[in-house]
């Protein structure tokens, strides 16, 4: 056996060395010029858009409808990854800002009541109960993440709640609204240019951007242009349209750094979130957190 | 055209033809290492011939002198999405409707499952699933609902939608966490290597649970090692020996199959499963065993 493998392995290098020359690959198509590279010119480019459905078909139609994926040429996204930056939807919003988002007068109240009550200590978060942060929170929630990049699917991995996404690049499109209903992490398709992966998400849940964030509505549609940009480095720009709670667009850029884990010890485990007795919370009455069957005591302190 | 494209073009395709003769030899010479016994009880005696899930792996991994590193672009098409066939809740089809499981029990771990079978025919029965714990591994290959398996070169992720239950399989030639480091997981720590189309599993650190709910119980000792190959176009065949010496008197061998559905248009997806949207899944272990929906009494207009 050991003859037939060694006899098989020299056939093939001499069979390569007389090879003619391979020929040149397609190009691919340019990601360059799908999204501007200054974030001014990117908000302008939400703002050009009626709608996440529409600035999607415009980058489709600007990429060509860009390439699928093929094994011989796979983007390199392997490793543990983690969000840069403070718990805000927008890591770039300035200190002391109420939210870089363009709000409507309803939400905006929210918000401020919401943070005032913060404030004073009475705060409920969904995922206090071990739900899902959904999408497009899941964008800025803290811990370790994964991008599992194959042909056909992206799967976009956040050990929070084992949360994942999965991005269809396979030319399927959104299921008929007849058929759609409200998800967690909503319904992502999207397609590749060059290595860049442009995404487009709808059917969402209700939620909120972050604890100390806007809350979004149902009707909340997504743009993503993801892209390996040195590395490290994984940085995402998103357009958010929700014309119930936004006036406009939002734009945000959200970046992952790739983990140091170069003996591979860090590993992704089970997310157990009801392991931990403190994370069965309660919302009470007066909008606040409570942990259930659990009564602080004034030993509790000490 | 110039005269060396001429006999570029003209000695392209029987390069091609030749690399892909001599790929599928290569293939065949290298990858066709580990060879299963096809009967069920000649691999139950494999498993026996070894004292370890841990010797049993390296035998394996001896036979396939390592094994080998996926080619990228050639990954095995484990894509669509799958379902467990056959009798979902034995651990072994084999067992068919008989009380007690295939395995060989040790006395005591067959006295607890006589206690739970009894107390379950009594209608005393509480489930971790119930609370919205994940099954763990290796109960994990007998849980019903959507599978999808994603393999990468380096990672192979065997996924199934209930409770997200996501095992990771390291096939980049990293070991174990060392048991110092190591403690016990839902569902453990798994490395692996690949040996042509088989995928050799070895995995440990694992917690106590039960293979299912009529089934036995096993100990944190327990480790497994599992042989996954896709012998047709929709079939996925898991081969599985169990080593827990608290609980098992010898290696438990089964076989698990999952099956591809029909997804022509595609419309079949898998979502993010929150379980405690049902408010109906907060449930808590009585003191006698049994389960009770949280905060919530049956009364007699609930018929």
């Amino acid at each position: 056996m050991r003859a037939a493998i060694a006899a098989t392995f020299i056939a093939a290098l001499a069979l390569a060395a007389c090879a003619p020359d391979a020929p040149e690959a397609p190009a691919a198509a340019a990601p360059a010029g799908l999204v501007p590279a200054e974030r001014a010119e990117k908000v302008a480019l939400g703002l050009a858009h009626a709608t996440a459905a529409d600035l999607y078909a415009a980058l489709k139609q600007r990429a060509n409808g860009g390439a699928p994926l093929s094994l011989d040429d796979m983007p390199d996204w392997t490793g543990l990854w983690q969000r840069v930056g403070p718990p805000f939807f927008d890591p770039d919003q300035p200190r002391g800002v109420l939210t870089s988002a363009k709000l409507k007068p309803e939400p905006l109240a929210e918000l401020t009541r919401r943070r005032e009550l913060s404030a004073q200590g009475i705060e409920y978060d969904p995922i206090s109960d071990c739900g899902p942060p959904g999408h497009p929170r899941w964008l800025a929630i803290p811990f370790l993440r994964e991008f599992i990049v194959t042909p056909g699917q992206t799967y976009l991995f956040s050990e929070t709640v084992n949360n994942m996404r999965r991005v269809y690049t396979d030319g399927r499109d959104h299921p008929s609204a007849a058929d759609a209903y409200p998800l967690a992490y909503g319904d992502s398709i999207g397609f590749w240019s060059d290595h860049t992966l442009v995404i487009h998400t709808s059917q969402v849940t209700a939620g909120i951007y972050h604890r100390n964030d806007p809350q979004y509505s149902e009707q909340l549609e997504t743009v993503e242009v993801w892209r390996k940009t040195d590395p490290t480095t994984v940085q995402v720009d998103v357009w958010v349209y929700d014309p119930v709670m936004l006036e406009e667009p939002w734009f945000v850029q959200q970046t992952y750094k790739q983990v140091p884990n170069e003996d591979g010890y860090l590993r992704v485990g089970y997310w157990y979130c009801g392991e931990n007795p403190n994370n069965a919370v309660e919302k009470t009455d007066e909008g606040t957190s409570q942990f259930s069957d659990f009564t602080f005591t004034d030993r509790d302190n000490k | 055209m110039s005269a060396s494209t001429r006999r570029r073009s003209f000695y392209a395709p029987l390069f091609r033809i030749g690399v892909a003769v001599l790929g599928t030899l290569a293939a065949a010479a290298s990858f066709a290492a580990i060879q299963l016994p096809t009967e069920k009880a000649a691999l139950i005696a494999l498993g026996e011939q070894h004292r370890t899930a841990w010797d049993l792996y390296k035998d394996f991994e001896r036979q396939a002198n390592g094994g080998q590193r996926l080619n990228p672009a050639r990954l095995p098409d484990w894509t669509g999405i799958y379902s467990r066939s056959g009798v979902l809740f034995n651990w072994d089809q084999d067992q068919g409707r008989n009380r007690m499981p295939t395995a060989k029990l040790t006395p005591e771990y067959e006295k607890r499952l006589v206690t739970k079978l009894d107390n379950i025919e009594k209608g005393i029965e509480f489930d971790n699933l119930s609370n919205c714990a994940p099954p763990g591994h290796p109960r994990w290959m007998t849980e019903p609902f959507l599978r999808d398996f994603v393999v990468t070169p380096d990672q192979t992720y065997l996924i199934n939608e209930m409770v997200n239950d996501i095992r990771r399989i390291y096939t980049d030639g990293r070991e174990h966490i060392p048991a110092a480091d190591s403690y016990p997981l839902w569902n453990g720590d798994s490395i692996g290597f690949w040996d042509g189309g088989k995928l050799v599993i070895h995995t440990n650190s694992l917690r106590s649970g039960q293979y299912q709910r009529t089934q036995p119980e096993y100990s944190e000792q327990v480790e497994t090692v599992e042989v996954w190959e896709k012998v047709d176009d929709k079939t996925l065949v898991a081969q599985v020996w169990v080593y827990d010496p608290p609980s098992l008197a010898q290696p438990w061998y089964t076989k698990h199959t999952y099956l591809k559905l029909s997804n022509e248009d595609k419309s079949l997806r898998i979502r993010y499963w929150d379980c405690g949207e049902n408010q109906n899944n907060t449930v808590i272990q009585t003191e006698n065993g049994s389960s009770q929906f949280r905060d919530f009494t049956f009364t007699d207009k609930d018929n």
